[in-house]
């Protein structure tokens, strides 16, 4: 499904943010993406839409290596790959009902389908009640959900979430983390990065941990402890 | 769900947000449309006054003929039909036989008629010219005819008013097109401050995976919109200028031959509108381009 064959990422300034990064993520699974900051967390989610590209190496995502994607095929790629970040990228002046709603106009889904898809999303990321609030009227956690929300509603088969509780306090960010979880029981294929230990060590799932842009460790669902 | 009605929602969309863009951030609309319609309006001025001075000048040098005295007992009406056969010669050429100059002679001066008891006054020719620039050219040839006793012209006046004529299109056509350059970089960086302000929203695009066109849709809309009404605000103050101070200038230069239609202005008017929307789509075109090259690899 996700498939990294010696992946390098070196920036222009020759800084090595990922050294032969080899990896399989199976389609449908939860994983986990640790290690201090720095480490290339975030550079390895950004090579995964395609928001920059590998120095070396094959990334295979939906069976095709997007390294070859062309400029105009970019656009496909992130409509199949759900992006949430640390600062939930919101617009302002858009409604939680017309902030989700953008994704799937931007597709030119009518606006029977889109009703249809928002209302479940809504639901499904428990803030249907919300959905006339505009986002500053909302808390930190309600905004996440509202940007997972957007994320999801164009049903795509992968979701990836970069630091998405950086910003929330625990029991927020708990909520979150179990929303992701419950979003990847559906068949999504979920990768989650975080530097919160205590929340991996409370789920349990797969976890790949980094460090100075190499894989240190890689530890299969149920066997993660802080500090292996 | 038709692929055709997908897009057509999503032209739509593009094109509703473009004009929400617009309202949400007047501020911006009214700095770009501002700028834009006064570098159309200076362009328009530079053009009506060139329009007009080549007016002037065209007026004058019609007034600048080729007198043709012709010698005594010669067929006036054979060596006319000579002269306008001539390249450059603009008919119809105006004849005046001996009978007529002796009529406006003594008309102008009576005792003359007493004076006189042959009448001296050799027939002639008035020749106008199509261009000033001819007329040494068209005063030799006509000279060389046969039974022409004489021609009077002044090319010193005719060329001089010809050269003023080029240098003034020559400055002019300068001034424009640097005028037009500078609107389009004000036009440009203008756009790509609304571009900017807007980067939150084209950055949420890009990760859903908009299309490109979906992303600069509405800022071609915008640059279209943006064009337009600048060009007729632009015009319109033209037509004002014509309409009031220009009456009053035209009062105290009764002397010169000052054009009075507001025909030139529509011309004006449409190049200008050419030109708004052309810079409109240009300029929203290359800051747009410009942004989003930064941002897809
Ligand atoms: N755009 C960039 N240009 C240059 N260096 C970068 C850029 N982005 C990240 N880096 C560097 O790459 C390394 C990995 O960064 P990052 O992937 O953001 O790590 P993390 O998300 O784990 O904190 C760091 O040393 C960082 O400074
Ligand atoms: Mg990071």
């Amino acid at each position: 499904m996700i498939r990294f064959v010696n992946v390098s990422k070196q920036y222009s300034n020759h800084t090595r943010a990922l050294q032969n990064i080899n990896l399989e993520i199976p389609a449908g699974s939860f994983t986990f993406l640790v290690g201090p900051s720095g480490s290339g967390k975030s550079t390895l989610i950004k090579l995964l839409y395609r928001e920059e590209l590998a120095t070396e190496g094959e990334i295979w995502v939906l069976d095709k290596n997007i390294e070859n994607l062309s400029k105009h095929d970019v656009p496909i790629l992130r409509q199949q790959t759900g992006v949430v970040f640390q600062d939930f990228k919101l617009l302002t002046q858009k409604s939680v009902w017309e902030n989700v709603a953008f994704a799937l106009e931007i597709l030119g889904v009518s606006k029977q389908e889109q009703t249809k898809r928002i209302q479940g999303v809504l639901e499904l990321t428990n803030i249907l009640h919300l959905k006339d609030f505009y986002p500053r009227q909302l808390s930190g956690g309600e905004q996440q959900r509202v940007s997972v929300a957007r994320a999801i509603v164009n049903k795509p088969p992968v979701l990836l979430a970069d630091e998405p509780t950086g910003n929330l306090d625990p029991n927020t960010s708990w909520e979150i983390m179990k929303l992701l979880s419950k979003i990847g029981k559906t068949g999504t294929t979920v990768i989650v990065s975080t530097h919160n230990y205590s929340m991996v060590d409370r789920m349990k799932r797969r976890t790949i941990k980094l460090e100075g842009g190499k894989i240190v460790a890689d530890i299969p669902e149920g066997a993660w402890t802080h500090g292996s | 769900m038709a692929a055709e009605g997908r897009t057509f929602h999503q032209i739509n969309y593009a094109l509703g947000q473009g004009i929400q863009n617009m309202v949400r951030s007047p501020f911006m609309s009214l700095i770009v449309i501002s700028t834009m319609m006064i570098a159309l309006s200076t362009l328009g001025f530079l053009l009506l006054l060139l329009s007009d001075l080549n007016h002037v000048s065209e007026e004058l040098s019609t007034q600048l003929k080729i007198v043709v005295f012709l010698e005594d007992q010669q067929d006036i009406n054979k060596l006319a039909s000579d002269v306008e056969a001539i390249p450059g010669v603009k008919p119809p050429v105006k004849k005046i036989t001996r009978e007529e100059a002796f009529e406006s002679m003594t008309r102008e001066q009576p005792e003359l008629k007493e004076l006189l008891k042959d009448n001296p006054f050799p027939a002639s020719l008035e020749v106008a010219v199509n261009s000033t620039a001819d007329m040494a050219k068209v005063g030799t040839e006509i000279r060389q005819k046969p039974g022409v006793e004489e021609v009077q012209f002044n090319p010193e006046l005719a060329e001089q008013l010809q050269q003023v004529q080029n240098g003034v299109q020559l400055v002019g056509s300068i001034i424009a097109g640097i005028l037009i350059l500078a609107t389009l970089a004000i036009v440009v960086n203008t756009i790509q401050l609304a571009v900017h302000q807007r980067h939150k929203e084209i950055e949420i695009m890009r990760l859903v995976g908009a299309p490109q066109w979906f992303i600069r849709l509405p800022f071609l809309l915008e640059g279209l919109i943006f064009g337009i009404f600048s060009s007729i605000l632009a015009s319109l103050l033209l037509v004002l200028w014509r309409l009031v101070p220009y009456s009053q200038l035209q009062r105290w230069f009764a002397f010169l031959p000052l054009p009075d239609s507001l025909m030139p202005l529509v011309s004006i008017g449409a190049l200008l509108l050419g030109t708004g929307v052309l810079m409109g789509l240009l300029g929203s075109t290359v800051s747009v381009h410009r942004y989003l090259k930064l941002e897809y690899k």
